[in-house]
């Protein structure tokens, strides 16, 4: 809970309201390897992106897109730099508060669904829940009426392996909203989609900007993704080449 | 996490049948060797503790039926009985011999019997007075051999008939046979001599008291309060079999740990991936360990629940092919046991822990 309540508050209504800038990257640098042998993969970035906003991080592979998002999500560790997500230092936090900021202020949403195999959907939800101390009941309440928003009632008790793909993403973003985190990263979130099913995605993480004002960062060289960004970086090998509006 | 865990472990029902039947055969293994173990102790001490008396006297350095031998003169009654608060004196003659049954030869303890309280436990066939030539023995040695009433055996040459059936007289290794105290005396070769003195003490004696009177009277004897003499018996059993008991419920246990351990690293290994997705979302490392921990309990429990009627189980069958096969199971048991399993699995879930804590949550970012 110390990820949300030193910087942020809620409003009268209840939403959350989250400070300005959400992220905040100062000169940050990831490195692999050393000397002759060193792969810089994110290569001195400074960026910040306020509450809200729709970035698009769009590059082609090994640009260094993902590198970056799980630099910000909290999965890595930067070489250099520093990174704040939500006034937090990431560099300060350590390995489990690194999990808990993960769990309450990040939602991850990958390119392969990643949905556990062994669980159906609403268990899926009914995960996130749990793991943030939800008693089994509420966990599955919560989970389903989530699923429900997302157009998934009739899929709650199917296994990952029973659902289209369009499908496994919803019930994955539903995963990622679970605990109402301020910030959604999406790695390459159309990838594994046909067009039609690619489209639907698209708007539906647009409608999370738009509806519930979250901030949502996705990685993809997909170009049907860039018309609806606020804002977009350009990659290549590691840097922000361009910054468009 | 519990959710997680069990559905994970249906995934793989075969691996978790496996799992479940391997610990089931490890608990019922050290279940049977502790059942024999406390079997064999309570039926040796038995008979000792039917004989009829309040302190064992014996040659000195003597200290049990098995290790040493006692010899002591027939006259030496007549010195106890004097000692003032002995009641009653009798003489207790027995030893291990090999007797020879339809031409195989065979191991009976034969006890010369010179009252009704030194004979057998408790008798289930024909008679426990025996004559010149007659022979009352256990019915595990019936079984084993296949004697019944009226046939006979041969003890040191002397044919003898078998009278009766008694139970209470396995030991495992061998069992009881009773015969008269003046036929046992000949067939050892003790005219005038007897192994023990067995001695009631009267009403308000005390034991130490009495004790203390014999041996300043008869310096060259040894006295053993009657529990004390059936402790020095059982040692024949603690001494020697219970460190190799030890080694054997160690393999078990051992087995156990390494089936448990194996079925849950593997399916560990096999759900890496997932297991990255979680710590990407923010599962605690320490939630994941629950997770596998659990697996590795349901997985122990399992067994121990299988296990523990298989052992009764398996102790009827084998007192069926081998009825000298002793076998007491108790409540203890089961519950060191249950102790045992939950060792066995929280132990096992250290390796896939270990897996878990190497897993990199980046895993989840490729395709």
């Amino acid at each position: 809970m110390m990820f949300r309540q030193p910087q942020q508050s809620r409003g009268a209504s209840g939403q959350q309201t989250v400070p300005s800038p959400l992220v905040e990257l100062t000169e940050v640098s990831k490195v692999y390897g050393r000397e002759e042998t060193a792969v810089r993969a994110v290569d001195r970035v400074t960026l910040t992106v306020s509450s809200g906003e729709f970035v698009l991080f769009f590059g082609p592979s090994g640009s260094g897109k993902t590198t970056l998002l799980s630099l910000i999500g909290g999965l890595l560790r930067p070489t250099h730099g520093t990174i704040r997500v939500a006034g937090i230092d990431l560099s300060r936090l350590s390995a489990p508060e690194l999990s808990r900021f993960r769990l309450h202020t990040v939602g991850f949403v990958f390119q392969s669904f990643q949905l556990l195999s062994a669980l159906t959907a609403r268990e899926n939800v009914e995960l996130v829940f749990r793991l943030a101390g939800y008693r089994a009941h509420a966990a599955r309440q919560r989970a389903e009426a989530l699923l429900v928003r997302f157009g998934l009632h009739h899929r709650l008790t199917h296994l990952p392996t029973d659902l289209s793909g369009g499908e496994q993403q919803r019930v994955a973003i539903a995963r990622a909203l679970a605990l109402s985190p301020p910030l959604l990263i999406a790695d390459e979130p159309t990838a594994h989609l046909d067009s039609a099913t690619a489209e639907e995605i698209i708007l539906l993480l647009r409608r999370l900007v738009d509806d519930d004002g979250r901030t949502v960062l996705v990685a993809s060289h997909d170009q049907r993704l860039v018309p609806v960004a606020s804002r977009l970086f350009r990659c290549q090998d590691g840097r922000i080449t361009a910054s468009e509006l | 996490m519990l959710l997680l865990a069990r559905k994970n472990l249906l995934v793989y029902k075969g691996r978790f049948f496996l799992a479940t039947s391997g610990v089931a055969c490890a608990v019922t293994l050290v279940l049977l060797l502790m059942g024999l173990y406390t079997g064999w102790r309570e039926q040796m001490a038995t008979y000792l503790r039917h004989v009829h008396t309040d302190l064992w006297v014996g040659q000195k350095g003597a200290s049990d039926l098995f290790h040493t031998l006692s010899l002591l003169p027939e006259s030496g009654v007549r010195l106890l009985q004097q000692v003032a608060g002995v009641a009653e004196v009798s003489a207790f003659v027995g030893r291990l011999m090999t007797c020879e049954v339809q031409g195989r030869h065979r191991h009976l303890f034969v006890v010369g019997v010179d009252a009704d309280h030194n004979g057998p436990v408790r008798l289930v066939e024909g008679r426990t007075t025996t004559q010149e030539g007659e022979i009352v023995i256990d019915r595990v040695f019936a079984r084993k051999e296949g004697l019944q009433i009226a046939d006979t055996l041969t003890v040191a040459g002397q044919p003898l008939r078998i009278v009766g059936i008694a139970e209470g007289g396995n030991v495992f290794l061998y069992q009881y046979a009773f015969v008269t105290l003046l036929q046992a005396q000949r067939l050892f070769g003790l005219d005038g001599y007897v192994n023990y003195f067995l001695v009631r003490l009267a009403p308000s004696a005390q034991a130490e008291e009495i004790t203390a009177r014999i041996t300043e009277a008869a310096p060259l004897v040894s006295v053993f309060a009657k529990e004390q003499f059936v402790a020095n018996n059982l040692s024949l059993t603690g001494d020697n079999f219970l460190p190799i008991l030890y080694v054997l419920e160690a393999i078990g246990l051992l087995i156990g740990t390494v089936v448990i351990g194996l079925t849950i690293s593997a399916m560990t290994i096999e759900r890496s991936a997932e297991y990255g997705v979680l710590k990407a979302l923010g599962a605690p490392d320490w939630t994941l360990y629950r997770t596998t921990s659990l697996q590795a309990l349901a997985c122990g429990l399992c067994g121990w629940l299988v296990g523990v009627p298989l052992s009764w189980s398996a102790a009827v069958l084998a007192q069926h092919f081998v009825p000298q096969f002793p076998f007491a199971s108790s409540l203890r048991h089961v519950l060191w046991m249950f102790g045992c399993t939950l060792a066995m699995s929280l132990v096992a879930a250290v390796l896939p822990a270990r897996r878990i804590a190497r897993i990199d949550p980046l895993i989840a970012f490729k395709g």
